[in-house]
């Protein structure tokens, strides 16, 4: 059960979490309220997608990329 | 040598980079690429030519990089230096607030051009601590569950949770430092 209302470092531990599980829906509707009132966690969020983009497409890139950057 | 021989073994320096990252350990790297290439010049004939030949080794390399972290499971998982450290006391106050506020990045893939953008996430991500670099390369690169990697690595998923979670905010802190203060190269 989630608290209806969460710190920045407990919304934090959850967007983080829900790289590695699908967050349940009471979840996802608390994070949603908390981000409404927070510009902090709103930009964390950001960041945090940024940061998945980037992971997918580095993956790609080094599993089957020509490139030899690194050889 | 044969020609084909030859092709393989000029990826072999970039096959020990994806594995020495993935693995923290230049001994069980070695054996995982080892492994790879003699399997490759084995059956040459299961190479079809339809995906590139650096995709197809890398697709083994990972099953023999699994083969090697299953083989050193004790080893692999023993926290060192700052793998048990947590940033949220760093990041934020007693409250839960944050002490400062995570700011805006912007398209650092647009500004600092697409190589520079990789090779600072792949630096970032090879200065993660090396449990916490294992467990998150196994998750993004190896692309396991996290079922699969608690069985391999014999751990629970709330420590694997914790450590990802480290990993990860960690990764942000360090390319946060890197992506957005690093000038374009010339």
């Amino acid at each position: 059960m989630t608290a209806f209302r969460l710190t920045c470092r407990e919304v934090t531990r959850l967007v983080l979490e829900g790289e590695a599980r699908e967050l349940a829906l009471g979840e996802r509707v608390v994070l949603r309220l908390h981000w409404l009132a927070c510009d902090g966690c709103t930009r964390f969020r950001r960041q945090v997608r940024t940061m998945r983009g980037a992971l997918d497409r580095w993956k790609a890139y080094r599993d089957s990329g020509t490139d030899d950057t690194g050889a | 040598m044969s020609d084909f021989a030859r092709e393989v073994e000029t990826l072999r320096p970039q096959l020990m980079r994806f594995a020495r990252s993935q693995l923290r350990n230049d001994a069980w790297a070695e054996d995982a690429v080892s492994d790879t290439l003699l399997a490759a010049l084995e059956r040459p004939q299961s190479f079809s030519g339809q995906s590139q030949l650096k995709t197809w080794l890398v697709g083994i390399l990972k099953h023999k990089v699994v083969d090697q972290l299953r083989r050193h499971t004790r080893e692999a998982t023993v926290l060192v230096g700052d793998d048990g450290e947590d940033l949220d006391d760093a990041l934020f106050d007693e409250s839960g607030h944050w002490r400062d506020m995570p700011r805006e990045w912007g398209n650092p893939e647009a500004t600092l051009g697409q190589r520079q953008f990789f090779e600072v996430l792949e630096m970032c991500v090879d200065l993660l601590p090396p449990v916490q670099g294992r467990v998150f390369l196994m998750r993004e690169w190896l692309e396991l569950e996290t079922d699969e990697i608690c069985k391999e690595l014999s751990i629970t998923a709330t420590n694997l949770w914790v450590l990802l979670h480290r990993a990860r905010l960690r990764l942000r802190e360090c390319l946060q430092s890197r992506w957005l203060t690093t000038p374009r190269a010339a």
